[in-house]
């Protein structure tokens, strides 16, 4: 059996990014910018996994654990605001934001 | 340097532990009290317990760095300058924030929780010795900050900032985690003080993907202090958040981002290997956001979007400073950076102490609001001025001595070291510094000689007043021992260069 060069996830792991990148900056709405986000720090986390296994250190799979936590928590702070715009505007495009002009 | 779990060093951690306690106690006290004053009360006179504990390690501090919980907590001169730049920031804020918060904002208990939450993670940031430590201490900093954008819940702007404060914060964490990974795998460790040791041993390859990893992080913090090209946030959120949130935003983000920064470049070695490519993009990065914070700066008409870009120019100055200390390896770059700093942080926060005063007294944010109002306020208009008149740099003001000890600083580097180009970064930042008396020098303007559309005194509301006479005269006592705290800034600054440095020793270098 033949394993998977390292490069290869990590080239995986560039790719994810690249795409997440992209989706936050060209979709329009919170919740797919929130999984464009979400699918950024999953690259970071094969990152992690992937070096952890090459470099055989625990260090990287914690760190996993971390992030995971982490964005679960961003995840919770982030969809309480996005209900918290939808209350006063009844609309969560994020064009149609532009009482503060960027 | 401590390898296991001890109970004493919890001892290290007391101020950061009595701080969250703090947060706690002060929610559950807005549940069940109904009085705001009480709330505010609490949290202020609670401060007192971290206060404490933080004078106390002072006291006990050796000058070598002590560590504990395996390397992830680092307490040394440098977390400690930190630690009580952020509890200052914490007092100030809490006392300035009393009368706008109980006014506008529904959870009054819930600002000052989330104020000492986020209070906690910059504490935490300046003494990470590791970098899951530093990305928890991040994100602890940044969601409260998200909330407390989106506090007035039923202001559609203020809701707006919150959104595009999350989304864009989220989108940072993203890419700098990338960075710390790229970190991790380039040395196998999460350790900074191994990480700077293979730096010091120097990589056999992978030169490429250091850079690639710099640049991440690099990116990934330029958000949290607002350098340009990351800087689009904070225009929108400062004008939409509620103003003292805006107010704790330009100081405490920046502050904290500062002070991880410098954590893992000089304290995780990343300055040790020779890095060309890496300082001039610091110094693009400084002059470009030195010069769009004080162009735009100067064309705006609303107060809160002005100091917004004022806080952009700022960041553009300290990175002048972060990049003399990076192209030249000499700690005093860093150490005009913790000193100003400081004395940005007491400025920043009595402008907007007399920013919410005056905007609260007449009703409005924009410059010609703010027309006559030494006639009208002149306590509040003569602190306000003084703290203006110290961000554009103008003797005889703590802010003064910060811009000279920083360009002086970045200047003798440049001519010791042989860098003359960075004599040509004083000299942009020193021209940046005329831009920005213009606008500057317009509020004072508007406010001394302008006429007043009415002649009423105004009243102010203690805590704010007391909070702008706080920092208008501790920028006063600055003056005075500007040199006392630079003696101790110097050190703070010399500790991260020290233990890259022993680091190397030990290498036999």
């Amino acid at each position: 059996m033949t394993t998977i060069p390292v490069s290869w996830y990590l080239i995986v792991s560039a790719l994810l990014f690249t795409i997440g990148t992209i989706g936050v900056l060209v979709r329009r709405n919170p919740l797919i910018i929130f999984m464009s986000i979400e699918l950024m720090l999953n690259a970071v986390n094969l990152a992690f996994v992937t070096l952890s296994s090459y470099l055989d250190s625990a260090d990287g799979q914690i760190f996993v654990f971390i992030v995971l936590t982490v964005a679960a928590a961003e995840v919770v702070v982030g969809l309480a605001i996005i209900v918290s715009i939808f209350r006063t505007r009844r609309n969560i495009d994020v064009d149609e934001m532009n009482l503060l002009r960027g | 340097m401590a390898t296991g779990f001890k109970v004493a060093d919890l001892y290290l951690l007391s101020p950061e532990l009595s701080l969250t306690l703090l947060a706690l106690v002060v929610m559950a006290v807005d549940l069940f009290v109904k009085r705001r004053a009480v709330t505010a009360a609490v949290a202020l006179v609670g401060l007192l317990v971290p206060a404490f504990f933080t004078i106390s390690l002072i006291l006990t501090n050796t000058g070598s760095a002590r560590h504990a919980f395996f390397n992830m907590l680092v307490v040394d001169n440098y977390a400690l300058f930190f630690k009580v730049v952020f509890l200052l920031i914490a007092a100030v804020m809490i006392l300035s924030s009393y009368s706008y918060v109980s006014k506008y904002v529904r959870g009054a208990g819930e600002f000052y929780t989330l104020l000492l939450f986020s209070t906690t993670g910059m504490m935490l940031m300046a003494s990470t010795g590791e970098l899951i430590s530093l990305y928890i201490s991040l994100e602890l900093t940044s969601f409260p900050l998200y909330v407390m954008a989106g506090l007035l819940r039923t202001d559609q702007r203020s809701a707006e900032a919150a959104v595009k404060y999350v989304l864009l914060g989220a989108m940072s964490s993203a890419i700098l985690l990338y960075g710390l990974a790229l970190l991790y795998g380039l040395t196998g460790t999460t350790d900074l003080l191994s990480i700077a040791g293979t730096f010091a041993k120097g990589l056999q390859d992978g030169n490429l993907l250091v850079i690639v990893a710099d640049i991440l992080i690099l990116a990934g913090f330029g958000f949290k202090i607002s350098a340009v090209p990351f800087h689009m946030w904070a225009p929108d959120i400062y004008e939409g958040a509620p103003t003292p949130a805006t107010a704790f935003f330009s100081v405490g983000s920046k502050a904290a981002g500062f002070a991880g920064l410098l954590r893992i470049f000089f304290y995780g070695g990343l300055n040790l290997r020779d890095l060309p490519q890496l300082v001039v993009v610091v110094a693009i990065m400084a002059i470009l956001t030195m010069t769009l914070g004080n162009v735009v700066a100067a064309v705006q008409s609303n107060v809160k979007r002005m100091m917004a870009y004022s806080s952009i120019a700022q960041a553009g100055y300290l990175l002048v400073g972060f990049c003399a200390s990076l192209a030249t390896g000499r700690p005093e770059g860093n150490a005009a950076v913790l000193f100003f700093i400081l004395v940005y942080v007491l400025t920043n926060l009595g402008a907007f102490a007399g920013i919410i005063a005056l905007a609260n007294a007449t009703g409005g944010e924009q410059i010609e609001d703010f027309r006559g109002l030494a006639r009208r306020e002149p306590l509040v208009s003569l602190g306000t001025a003084l703290c203006l008149l110290s961000l554009a740099g103008i003797p005889p003001v703590a802010g003064f001595w910060s811009k000279v000890f920083l360009f002086s600083a970045a200047w003798s580097q440049g001519v010791e070291m042989n860098q003359p180009w960075l004599q040509w970064l004083v000299i942009i930042a020193l021209l940046n510094s005329v831009v920005s008396l213009v606008y500057y020098g317009r509020i004072v303007k508007a406010m001394y000689f302008d006429a007043p559309p009415k002649e009423d005194r105004l009243s102010t509301p203690l805590g704010l007043s007391s909070s702008i006479v706080l920092a208008t005269a501790a920028l006063l006592v600055l003056i005075v021992v500007a040199q006392v705290v630079l003696n101790w800034a110097l050190p703070a600054a010399s500790m991260l260069f020290a233990s890259a440095q022993g680091v190397l020793m030990a290498l036999g270098h």
